[in-house]
């Protein structure tokens, strides 16, 4: 699978399971803020996911600051030199 | 008796543990000591012990009394983990534990969840964001609570208020743009906060430029549905609004205003901003204007009491911030 894939993958496992939702109904265009309506909270278990996947330090405040999965994916994958 | 005395001598009457994760620095060591030894609470010092041990020197402070965890002991930290996440929260992997309690304020965060420390207090040395995004990591948010928030004590030379010259305020320096239901989480908190701190019958008032619908617009409407939500949430506590300042605050403007049953209207002893545009300047047209005093801020809406304080606060006030922190504390339990 390709890098942001494995990523965009995380996040939709993640959410599902927080806010009980479907993953199929989950994908790259979903927004953290307007569609899952995140808090910080949910956002700090967002990057400590990835953290623990990929070893690598998420900024939150950064992190934050991206709109949808895809946004995310393109960030981690700058993180990790992909 | 004012009402920092009464407060120094609530937390002399019961002294809490707290957590120190900066205490190789001298200036909080010097507050530890200050705090320490005037009764006011136990300390407990997270860190590197050469390092805290280097700052008590420079300090002068006697450190013999005090306990220190190491916060290179792996094996210790593991067992706190284990017992963090068995008995407090499994949102957080042993990795990411291990990962993020490199720094101290972590480690003291956690063993303040497992029950070795009532408060923890950083601020000195990480920065405002750095010790919220922490304590929402690590301590949570409580029940009901959507955002972590502040509040401040306005100390306001002759203002005859509710409760005298005192007014507390929410919030100036922590959510920015607060949607509904986030500013119904800072009345909460602020509610809670001054019966933890001052033992306040909690009169909270919604701020706006509308008072009981005498404007219509969105923002209005904005704060009436944090009114309602607050409300919904906690029925036990008097949150009532939309109310300008002046109709929450003096009981003249509000009988003319508040045409209805108010436990709130003209006897205020909180004020929550709409956003924290609003929030910053009024803070600073009291200061400036009314010559008032703001201590804090007091972060707020999380499980336990974390506290953060000013990078550049002297140590009379890191002292005065360790003393709040205990009693709220001691209060909450």
């Amino acid at each position: 699978m390709e890098f942001r894939e494995q990523v965009i993958q995380i996040l939709v496992e993640k959410a599902a399971k927080m806010f009980g939702l479907d993953p199929s109904t989950l994908g790259p265009e979903t927004r953290f803020k307007e569609d899952l309506g995140c808090k910080s909270a949910n956002i700090v278990q967002f990057t400590t996911s990835l953290e623990d996947e990929f070893d690598v330090e998420v900024p939150y405040m950064e992190f934050n600051r991206k709109a949808t999965f895809a946004d995310a994916a393109e960030y981690i994958a700058e993180l990790c030199d992909e | 008796m004012d009402l920092m005395a009464k407060i120094y001598e609530q937390a002399k009457a019961n002294p809490q543990t707290v957590a120190f994760p900066e205490a190789d620095d001298p200036k909080m060591m010097q507050a530890v000591g200050e705090a320490v030894n005037g009764g006011y609470c136990k300390a407990l010092l997270v860190g590197d012990p050469e390092a805290i041990r280097a700052a008590a020197q420079e300090a002068g402070v006697d450190i013999s009394g005090m306990e220190i965890f190491d916060n290179a002991d792996a094996d210790k930290k593991n067992e706190f983990f284990e017992k963090y996440i068995a008995e407090y929260s499994d949102v957080l992997s042993i990795k990411a534990l291990n990962r993020k309690s490199k720094d101290p304020m972590y480690t003291a965060m956690v063993m303040q969840c497992i029950g070795l420390a009532d408060v923890t207090f950083a601020g000195l040395t990480h920065t405002t964001g750095d010790v919220i995004l922490a304590a929402t990591t690590i301590i949570g948010l409580k029940e009901g609570i959507d955002t972590p928030s502040s509040t401040g004590l306005f100390i306001i030379p002759g203002f005859d208020g509710s409760e005298g010259q005192y007014l507390l305020f929410g919030d100036s320096a922590v959510c920015t743009k607060p949607d509904p239901a986030e500013r119904a989480s800072i009345a909460i908190a602020s509610c809670d906060t001054v019966r933890e701190l001052f033992g306040w019958e909690p009169r909270c008032a919604m701020l706006s430029f509308s008072t009981d619908g005498s404007m219509e617009h969105e923002m209005v409407d904005d704060v009436r549905e944090s009114v309602r939500i607050a409300n919904e949430r906690r029925p036990d506590l008097a949150i009532d609004g939309e109310f300008q300042l002046d109709a929450a605050i003096d009981p003249k403007v509000a009988a003319k205003k508040v045409k209805r049953e108010s436990r709130v209207a003209g006897k205020a002893n909180i004020i929550i901003w709409p956003d924290i545009n609003v929030g910053n300047i009024g803070v600073k047209l009291v200061q400036f204007f009314a010559h008032a005093d703001a201590p804090g801020p007091f972060i707020q809406g999380f499980r336990k009491i974390a506290s953060d304080c000013s990078r550049s606060a002297p140590v009379s006030e890191l002292v005065g911030n360790i003393v709040m922190c205990c009693v709220r504390a001691a209060n909450s339990k």
